[in-house]
Order: C-alpha cells, then structure tokens, then sequence
C-alpha cells in the first residue's frame, strides 16, 4: 500500500483517523495493524494523528482505554520518531487518566506495557529506551505513591498472619505478584521483521465472549513468559505446606481415633487454611473449609462422639489433608521446570499456538480455589482489587532484601530449586496419601470415590455432608465464563475450554450472522439417527471449517433445508432483473412446488445481494484462501476481515482522492 | 467496574432494581406473572456460586425470566441483583438441597465405579433413577438438579420424561422424549431447546420424541407401555454404543404416580429400563409401597426424598398457559432466537395423506360417536377391538381438528398400520390452523419450510386445542 503521490492535509486525515478510532473497541491486532500501518503512512500528519490518539484514549470509555493504548504503543515501537516525541509530551497525562479509570486487570496490562516503554525497542538498533526515562519515571512515581497505601495494608495483613502462623515471610507470599517486568506485552518485531505487524496479546472481554478472530494466532508473552517464575514460586509455598503437612500425615492415619487425635490432627490443616485463606482472601471455597475446620473443632472439643463418628470425622480430615496438599506438582514435574524458563523469548512466539482462550480462563480461575494451586498459574488470577497491593508487596520484599534483584528480572529469582529437605517431606508426606483406587478426577483435585460414606438408603442421604459441595464444584474447577461449562485444570482441560471458548466466539459471530434470516426448528430425528448421534460434537476440535457446531446430524437438517439453493422470488419488480455480481448473468425464476412460490433457482441470499450458490461458493473459498494468514476457518469471518480490508483502503484512496 | 460512575447498572432505573444478599445454603425463590419478566444477576465482582436447579449460573450475565416459579440456590452464599418486578420473592433457609446432594454424589460413586469397569461388562452400566411420586412435589426438578449436578461433574447423563400431563421436555406436551446432556443446559430456559436452523448461545439436545397424546398413561395403558419399550430399545442401544452415556446411566422424570393402581406400570417402566434406584418424592405411602414390591429386587435401592417446600401447587389455567407456551416455543421460538414457521395446505385426497388417532379407552365410545359427521355411523371407522390408534377416513377430517397439534411420524404415510403408527417416533409437529372441507384441504403451520413430508400424521387429544397467534 503506497499513496506517497496524492498526500492528503493533516486535517482531513485526522478526522478520517478519528472515525476510524471509534471503531476500536476491542483488542484487535487487526485493526491496530491497520490504524499503525495508516499512522505509518501518513507520517507527515504525525502530529495530527497522535492528537486524535490522544484525545481519543481520554474520552473513550474504560472498555477502550486498552486497545486505544495497545495502539499508541504499536506506533511507537513500530513507526518510531515523530510519534515517540509526540506522544511523549503527554505521556504521563495520558497513561495517568486512562490508568486511573480502567479496572485491575487492564491497570496491570498498562503497567507492563509501560515497563516494556523504558526499554529499547526490540530489534533495533538504538539503545535508547522507547519514551525518554524521565517520562516513564514521572509515571511510575505517581504509580508507586497510588500504591502506598495498599502496600501498607497488605504488609500490615502478611504481618498479622505470620504472628498467628508462627512463620516469617516467605517467597510464596509473593504468588500475587504479576511478575511484568520481563514480559512485553507488544512484542512488536519478534519472528516479523522490524517492521512487522502488531500483536497485541489477545483480546479480553469482561462478559467471556471472543469478539476478534484476528487475534487467535497472537502471541501471548506476558501469560507464557511468567508462567515459569510463578510456578517456581508455588513450588516453594507447596514445599512449606507439605512440611507441615507431612509432619501432621502419620497422625491422620492412625487406626483408632480419639478426640484428642482428631483435634491435633485439626490443628496443623486449620492453620494450613488460614494461610492459605490470608493469601486468596477472595476464594470462597477456602472460606469454607476454613469454617467446616473450625467448626469441626468447636464439636469435637465439645462434644463426646461415638467411635465410628469419629472415624468418619477423620476419613474427612484426611481428604481435606489431601486437597489441600495435592494441587503441589509431583516432583518429576517440579525438575522439569527450569528448562522450561531458559527458553529464549523469541522462540516463544513459536509455540504459543492458539491460545485465544487462557486469558479469559485466568479471569474465570481467579474465582475458582484450584486455579490458585495450577501448576500454570498465571499472574492475572490475582484478585482484580489489589493489583497495586501485590506488586507493593513484591516490591517491598526486594527492598527488604528477601528477594534479589539483578540482571535478570527479579521475578524469576523467586524459582529456587527446591532443598532436599523439602522435597523428602513433600515425598513423604505424598507417598502416604493415595490409595490404588483413588481416582484423580483433574490436576488439582482427587475424590476418595470408596471412602465416601453415603449410601443410597433415605437415612444415610438426610445426613447433611458440606464437604459433598467441593466434589460438586472442584471436580472440574476450570469453569467457563459465558455458559458455566467445567473443564478440568490439567491440560487437556484448558485445550478444551479453549476449544470451547472458540465455540462461543464461532456461535456469536453465527447468532449475529444469523438473524438476519428467517430461522425455523428442526425435525426430530429417527431412532436409527438418534442412537448413532453423539452430542459431544458442538466443541469437537476436529470440526471442519465452517461446518454446524451443533452436531452432523443437526447441520444436516439445516443443509436440507438450506442447500436446494433457492430463494423466494423479490416481490419488488424493480428487483426482477435482478443479476449475480460475480457473473453478472440473470436468475432463473421458476414455481417452485415444495415452497408453493415463485424462486430464484440456484440463488444464495449474502447480506443484501443475491448471488448464483455456485458463484457464491466460488468466491467464498477465493476469500478463505486469501484472507490474511488465514488463521480463521469461518469463512464469514474471513469475508468480515476482508470487507473491512476493502473499507480501509477505500478509506485511504478516498482521502487521497479528494485532496 | 471498581469505579464510580461507570456501574453498568447505575444507567438503568435504579428504583426498580432489587438486590438479595444469600447466605450459604439459602434458596431465592420467585415468581413472575405471565408478560412481565425479571432480569437476574449473580452480581459481578462478587464472591459465592448460584445455580437454578443445578445449573450454574454465570457471573454478570444477565437472564431473564417470564411466567415461571423458580428458585435460585447457593450453596456458598451470594448477591443477585433483580431487575423488574416478580410477583412473589422471598429467601428461604429450608431446602431439601443436602438431600439431593447426597443422592447426586450416591450417584456419582456408582458412575466412578461403572467407568473402572470394561465398557461391555454389566458393571458398566451407571445408575438409573427413577423419579416417582404424586403431582407438584417437585419431580421435574429434582431430575433437573440431578441432571444439572452429573453435568457440572462432566457426565452425560441420558434424561427420560415420561410424563405427557406436563410441559414436555426438548418438545410439546403430550410427548415422552429421551437425550442425552452433554452440555449445560439452560438457566433460562428449563431443559433447554430442541435444534433449529439458528445457531443457540446454549448447546441444544437432540431428544427421540414419540407422541402418546393424551394426558395421562391411564387413557392408554397399552399404547402407553408400548412406546415405553420402544424407547427402552433404542436408549438401551444408544447405550451400549455411547460409553459416556452408560456409564452415567439414567435419570427418568415419571407422570405422577400417587395410587395402587399405576403399581402395575411403574413395575413395567422399572423392567423396561433396568432401574436400580427408585426415588419417591412427597408420598409416604407410595414409599412403602415401593419398599414392599422391590425389596426382594436384587441390586434395587428404594429410596424417599423430602420435597422442597418452594414446590407450590399449580393451578389448571397456570399449567395451560404453561404448555400452551412450550407449544408456541417450539413453532415460533423464544425471545432469544425467533422462529419463523410456515403455513402450508395440505391435500386431504392425495395419496400421501394418512391420519391416525389415539384411541382413549377411558372415553373412546362416547366421544367416538360425537365426533361422527351426521349421517355415518360408527362401522365406517377402521378400528378393531384392541387398536391403539385408528385410521381416520378423510371424511372425517372437519373444523373439529382446528387449533390441534397433529404429530407428524417417521413412518411413512403409504406404510402406515395400525402398528407402525401406534410405535413410531415423531418427526415433528404441525399446528392445524383452518380445515377446508370443500377444497378438501387443511392449512397447517409447519416448523420447517417446504411440504410437509409424506409421512402418516398422529392427531391426539392432549395437549388440548389453543390458539397460536
């Protein structure tokens, strides 16, 4: 795309530019490709364009603050000077107010973005930082001082907590931290060239819907690139635990319980709670059992309880012993881990695959108490209200010189190999646990199936059990954020959520598509087609593109229906002459029997123009084949992409034209 | 939003939304008129689950809903915001919940051990439920939360309604269906939606649908447990093909069994099925009985399951416009995805024409006699002693059968006997709208475009005439 020759005014440009803007409503690399390669283009209206952006990102809504910002960084480390000056002198204003309206989570992806702005541009030559550092620095003052407060009640917590807990601060304490120095969230020129597109990390939407499909094959460093260092951290919190824990073991499995047993059996996983409840204030299944736990010791320090109560009593306990200490990664896993973290950054971008998903898995996780133990926890699943907080904390811990600070992003300084020590406890302490028939329903989560003591008897079900609640809800914590759906945690489970998750998008986008036809129901299908019809087919990752989500035999309903490839005649005489686009030749109008009316035969009705089905299907499979990267299989939305291809082009050429 | 000011809710009319803060284990129970509804939401940004009868509800979505009773449960506590003005709401602390959850993770013990066994063994075979009791104490929603809970654990329980007197399940009333849930189902919206053209926010069921056509299993019995057996076939089919499935096992919802004389056919659905799990709801008598009939059973639990006390009886015309509009869903959709039926005439001399009705032996001779055109007598009917359905000779096809739902079959209208019709499943349904009897030919409204397939068509005499506009 080259217009060197017609240069239209700076204003007219940044009026088109303006409307173009309000277009950008979600995170789409897309669209900011575009608006960057625009702002490229029309360089010599810098100044103008960088004022629309700027005025844009003010008055936007919070919603949109985000991608506005995505693109002001894409111009700066793609285009580079005059926009960096431009951009620069209101920089602060800029971030500040956008930064002061969005939410916790969009806040954290504008405190990466602006640690990648005090760096050179990757790939470049220059080794000055992208913004000039007295700029970043202006802003990462009124950042810390917004945190201050936070910081303070968070230590004021951690303080209170490890008096009752009898322990000192320790680095799992900083699982909250979202570790974003390292990560770029626009890694601009990695695996494209210098000037290469923009990817911006995927896009996120609050209601878990996908909007962007342009985005699916967009890398995701920030999620990837910290997931080591978290997990390094979890790794040292699940040691500690399993100290405990491991000392408590031989206890809980005494064969005769007594109260006293019991009640020191309690102690160790009530205090283990409590830990874990000061760390994720906001999980409610940890408050649960918190509660159940304390309860339990109000009874048993109370009461005087049959022996076989008290067996039931301690088959319980030591289940919430092995939930509570399961999530921790067996060791084979924990040595395989720093491999993992020396991969370079560039060949991430190679195997970050489609993973449109994990973000809005993280948002759904952080509610969910076994996203917290995740192996692959990420640092978005930290409560969206202490963003600030946590990244205090994990400052206040460097400067309280319990975590180091070097070359290397002082996140990762957090992954220690664990001791011998604790790793023959956490062995132990394991070991002891599992029974051959103990069934692992997910990663993070295993239900003891022959020890439950239900029966299906009307007595034994009156006996109100609350524990029954976490096999209810942990069996399959990875929940989706639209429908509810459960995954489990392990990887399977995240591969299919985000197949699910691209379902939603796919049947969104279809919905949208879809009411602007006549919709009508389906007839039931034959016992023969029944016992053969497998339901599992909506999220099937095999679908081939543009086929139904709702299952071969359903898909072949509406085909039926659909693919006689007539449409009812326009009644509009007007329309009568009507011809193909793509081949310009006349319908064939006949009486149709079957829909008792006048029909265009071998039509296809395509938003407002109607086309020959053998055209249309012609150009569809021309669009597919061209759509950038192709990296959709719906071939509407690849139509979408390309139309709006065409929009901006024309958007160009007109604003060439007129001046 | 964390800031003031840019609450989604604050641009709405503040005065009418309601918020009901849950403790754990309290139960919100509303309900609202017919044409008016209620938007509810499990408050964003908040902590605690809630679940409609099993299925979880989503965070800040919101869900609407019109003339219905309902109840939304958590077990963690939690906040709804509530939009509009149900009729009744209220928060209750009693629920029979524990109890079902008891049952659900009963069951869920048997499915874990049915999936360690070979898939072709007996020990495969999850358990199957059978849900009984008199009307309005809570059947259908039990078999809801059950349904709801073995999804939530990722199961694909096969669900099976047998009672034609209600709304239907995945179809009209007067129809006994079974499918299997591989997906959640839908807050909104009962057991969810049958498939259509239009794509669905919610996965929708492929169910196997046949129509008895009448209201209760007494008006015939024959025909009844017939049906039953055909079904029983193809689901134990299905079955031994769908591992998930078998290992799942069934959850049956029943029509309401309250007195001596259904012992006799709950004895033939257990037989059919293989039920290893009985469960009555609200009748102690029937619990007894049960326990006497079954207690020599081999691997046969009888079990008694308290009632919600949110179970309210539901008086005729509210239960009329309740099946009237699960009619109308299927023809014309839901606010959500319209539908668009079309009107079609069909020829009452063409060859493809075959029109069969079900025979109401608690009433067959009287009406039979009152629906005769004047001048013809009984003989003329093509019916013997023991059918099950008859075949309706086309002068007999007059204004009575307007505003009926006439079931469409799979078998074809030229292979049509008095067996093939009285067992076969349904293709679909079509709403007659107008009989012309000089132009010898009916209007129908029928859910998918294009003639109506030469199949033969079922007339029965529930769900009961209505008017569709």
């Amino acid at each position: 795309m080259s217009f060197n020759d017609e240069v239209p005014s700076p204003e007219e440009l940044a009026e088109d530019y303006r409307s173009s803007l309000e277009d950008l409503s979600v995170n789409s690399r897309w669209e900011i490709t575009n608006l960057t390669v625009i702002a490229k283009e029309n360089i010599h209206a810098a100044q103008a364009i960088s004022k629309v952006i700027e005025e844009h990102i003010q008055k936007t809504s919070p919603l949109r603050k985000l991608p506005a910002l995505y693109l002001l960084d894409s111009i700066a480390k793609n285009v580079g000077t005059p926009y960096t000056l431009f951009f620069g002198r209101n920089l602060y204003r800029t971030f500040m107010d956008a930064y002061s309206l969005v939410e916790g989570p969009v806040r954290r992806k504008l405190e990466e973005m602006l640690q990648t702005w005090k760096q050179p541009v990757p790939g470049s030559t220059s080794s000055s930082p992208l913004f000039p550092a007295e700029t970043t620095r202006k802003i990462d003052n009124a950042l810390i001082k917004a945190r201050t407060a936070a910081v303070q009640q968070q230590q004021k917590q951690m303080k209170q907590d490890n008096a009752r807990l009898g322990i000192g601060p320790q680095p799992g304490q900083a699982t909250a931290n979202p570790g974003p120095y390292r990560s770029t969230p626009t890694p601009p020129t990695n695996g494209h060239g210098q000037t290469g597109p923009y990817n911006p990390p995927p896009p996120q939407n609050f209601d878990g819907r996908l909007e962007q499909p342009g985005s699916k094959a967009a890398p995701q460093p920030a999620a990837t690139q910290d997931t080591p260092s978290l997990q390094g951290i979890q790794q040292s919190k699940y040691q500690q635990l399993a100290v405990q824990l491991g000392l408590a073991a031989p206890n809980l499995l005494a064969n005769i319980p007594t109260t006293d047993a019991l009640l020191n059996d309690i102690r160790p996983l009530i205090a283990t709670t409590q830990a874990r409840f000061a760390e994720n204030p906001w999980d409610t299944e940890i408050q649960k059992r918190l509660k159940a736990l304390l309860d339990l010791q109000t009874i048993l320090s109370t009461q005087q309880l049959p022996t076989d109560q008290l067996s039931q009593i301690r088959d319980q306990l030591s289940r919430i012993a092995i939930s509570v200490h399961v999530p921790a990664p067996p060791p084979s896993q924990v040595l395989q881990l720093p491999p993992l973290q020396t991969v370079p950054p560039a060949s991430l971008n190679i195997n970050q695959g489609p993973n449109l998903a994990s973000l809005l898995s993280q948002y759904s996780n952080a509610q969910t108490p076994a996203a917290n133990n995740a192996r692959s926890q990420t640092p978005l699943s930290v409560p969206a209200s202490v963003p600030a907080g946590a990244k205090g904390l994990f400052e206040s811990l460097i400067s309280a010189g319990l975590l180091k600070t070097g070359s290397t992003p002082p996140s990762s300084s957090g992954t220690k190999p664990s001791t011998p020590l604790n790793q023959g406890y956490y062995q132990s302490g394991l070991a002891k646990t599992p029974t051959p028939s103990a069934i692992s329903t997910s990663a993070g989560f295993t239900v003891h199936w022959e020890t439950l003591g239900v029966e299906l008897n009307s007595a034994a079900l009156k006996i109100p059990r609350p524990h029954f609640v976490s096999i209810l809800n942990d069996s399959l914590p990875n929940k989706c954020g639209s429908c509810a759906r459960r995954f489990t945690n392990n990887e399977q489970g995240k591969k299919d959520k985000a197949a699910h998750l691209d379902w939603h998008f796919r049947v969104h986008q279809r919905i949208a598509d879809s009411s602007k036809h006549a919709q009508f129901r389906s007839w039931y299908v034959g016992e023969e087609e029944w016992i053969k019809f497998r339901e599992d087919e909506d999220d099937s990752n095999t679908m081939a593109p543009g086929q139904s989500q709702q299952g071969t035999d359903v898909d072949t309903f509406a085909q039926e229906a659909s693919s006689q490839n007539y449409i009812p005649a326009p009644n509009d005489a007007a329309l009568s002459n009507l011809t193909c686009p793509v081949c310009k030749e006349k319908f064939n109008t006949v009486w149709h029997p079957d829909a008792e009316d006048w029909v265009l035969m071998d039509a296809i009705e395509s938003g407002s123009r109607i086309y020959h089905a053998s055209c249309f299907a012609e150009i569809s499979k021309e669009i597919a084949g061209t759509a950038s990267r192709g990296s959709t299989p719906d071939t509407s939305i690849s139509k979408g992409k390309r139309k709006a291809d065409q929009d901006l082009a024309s958007i160009i050429s007109k604003i060439k034209k007129e001046k | 939003m964390a800031l003031p000011g840019l609450d989604v809710t604050d641009s709405i009319d503040s005065s009418t939304i309601l918020t009901r803060e849950l403790k754990p284990n309290q139960e919100f129970r509303f309900e609202v008129a017919p044409n008016t509804s209620i938007t509810i939401r499990l408050t964003a940004g908040t902590a605690g689950t809630a679940e409609l009868f099993g299925t979880e509800l989503s965070k800040g979505l919101p869900y609407t809903f019109t003339c219905c009773k309902s109840a939304i449960y958590t077990w963690t506590g939690c906040s709804l915001s509530i939009e509009g003005s149900p009729s009744v709401e209220y928060i209750a602390e009693e629920t029979p919940m524990a109890t079902y959850l008891n049952l659900h993770i009963a069951l869920e013990k048997l499915r874990v051990s049915a999936s360690d066994c070979p898939p072709t063994t007996e020990g495969a075979q999850g358990p199957r439920i059978l849900l009984i009791g008199p009307p309005d104490v809570g059947k259908t929603t039990v078999a809801k939360i059950l349904t709801g809970y073995s999804i939530r654990q990722g199961r694909k329980p096969m669900v099976i309604n047998l009672d034609t007197g209600g709304e239907g399940v995945l179809s009209v009333p007067g129809t006994i269906t079974a499918a299997s849930f591989g997906s959640v189902m839908d807050v909104e919206d009962g057991f969810g939606s049958s498939p259509m053209s239009a794509p669905s926010a919610i996965p929708v069921k492929l169910p196997l649908v046949y129509y008895y056509g009448l209201e209760t299993p007494e008006g015939g019995v024959k025909r009844y447990k017939r049906l039953i057996s055909r079904m029983a076939v193809a689901v134990n089919s299905r079955l031994e093909e769908d591992i998930e499935t078998k290992n799942t096992g069934l959850i049956i919802d029943t029509p309401s069994f309250d007195n001596q004389t259904n012992g006799d056919l709950i004895s033939y659905i257990v037989a059919e099925f293989s039920i290893t799990t009985i469960a009555i709801l609200g009748s102690e008598r029937l619990y007894n009985t049960m326990l006497k009939s079954f207690s020599s059973t081999a691997n046969m639990n009888v079990i008694k399951l308290p009632t919600s006390g949110g179970c309210v009886d539901r008086d005729i015309p509210y239960k009329k416009s309740l099946r009237d509009a699960t009619v109308k869903k299927y023809f014309f959709g839901d606010e959500k995805c319209t539908l668009s039926p079309y009107t079609i005439s069909i020829e009452l001399d063409s060859p493809g024409f075959s029109l069969w009705e079900t025979v109401d032996s608690l009433s067959s001779d009287k009406r039979n006699t009152s629906f005769l055109p004047i001048g013809e007598d009984e003989s003329s009917l093509q019916t013997g002693e023991d059918d099950v359905v008859r075949k309706l000779g086309v002068g007999y096809v007059d204004s009575r059968f307007e505003n009926l739902i006439v079931a469409v079959l799979q078998v074809d209208a030229k292979d049509a006997g008095v067996k093939e019709v009285s067992e076969s499943a349904v293709l679909g349904f079509v709403f007659v709208q107008e009989v012309d009897e000089k132009e010898r030919r009916m209007k129908v409204l029928s859910p998918v475009p294009g003639r109506v397939p030469a199949k033969a068509l079922l007339v029965g005499k529930w769900p009961e005439g209505m008017f569709l506009t």
